[in-house]
């Protein structure tokens, strides 16, 4: 596993050509390509170098057309959202939104398909929206609003490309 | 899309959800830079800033899922109440 941060276009570049079969990608987006500070660091056309892959891209709305775009490009499949990723402040040490996206990710390290990967993190989301409704992290602060932005967020996953994709 | 009504309702409830939390980060999206307070929040619905508009976008998906008076009465803590104290058909 290659961790290339930060998310600049030449370390973005470089995962694309990368022997992987799975990139993943946390960082900013909008509907047509991946962002930093404002200025796009890859827009479909340089995921021609990423045929035969899988992309998770936890940004916000990159499933809108970067990804089925990156799909017509070549890569295999896209595991992301059409919705601003919300960002929750942990309170007492807990980030179930960030659990759940991890946890939705990492079922792919056992082998599982990109479909497992994107049922495990509705899942999971839906788990949290629960929680802040009538569950566990009612109490906590904010909950209402975690509530629906757990409950966008589940509602908002896509999958493009080959869903029985096995990355890993 | 929200309503003129639904938006002016949901930032009235946020406003009275705003006063019941404690002034600490809550929520924020990736892009916005950084986790906002409640009164924050409050603020960027008002100004119309990028922040403001991912709030209302998740708001509405809940108004889309559940309607408007669930989502402004979750938001202000009168779910509960109307829930097991519907209000009472006067006939004089």
């Amino acid at each position: 596993m290659d961790d290339l941060s930060p998310a600049d276009r030449a370390h973005i570049l470089a995962a694309l050509k990368s022997a992987g079969n799975l990139i993943c990608y946390f960082g900013h987006g909008n509907e047509h390509s991946w962002l930093t500070a404002g200025v796009s660091t890859a827009i479909s056309s340089d995921f021609v170098p990423a045929t035969g892959k899988a992309v998770v891209s936890i940004a916000c709305r990159t499933g809108c057309n970067l990804g089925p775009d990156a799909i017509t490009a070549g890569v295999e499949a896209w595991l992301g959202f059409t919705i601003k990723v919300a960002v929750i402040a942990p309170h007492l040490g807990l980030d179930p939104i960030g659990d759940a996206i991890v946890a939705g990710v990492s079922v792919l390290g056992s082998g599982k398909t990109m479909q497992d990967s994107r049922d495990e993190l509705y899942s999971e989301l839906d788990n949290v929206a629960t929680g802040y409704d009538t569950g566990k992290w009612s109490s906590h602060p904010g909950a209402a609003l975690k509530y629906y932005a757990a409950l966008a967020m589940r509602d908002h996953i896509v999958l493009h490309g080959t869903t029985t994709f096995v990355p890993l | 899309m929200l309503s003129p009504d639904e938006k002016s309702q949901l930032i009235a409830a946020l406003r009275i959800w705003a006063k019941t939390e404690r002034n600490q980060p809550v929520l924020g999206f990736i892009g916005g830079g950084k986790i906002l307070t409640p009164w924050e929040i409050v603020s960027a619905v008002e100004r119309e800033s990028e922040d403001g508009e991912a709030v209302l976008e998740v708001l509405e998906h809940g108004v889309r899922r559940e309607g408007i008076s669930r989502v402004v009465g979750r938001l202000t803590e009168l779910l509960t109440w109307t829930t097991f104290h519907p209000p009472i058909a006067r006939t004089s």
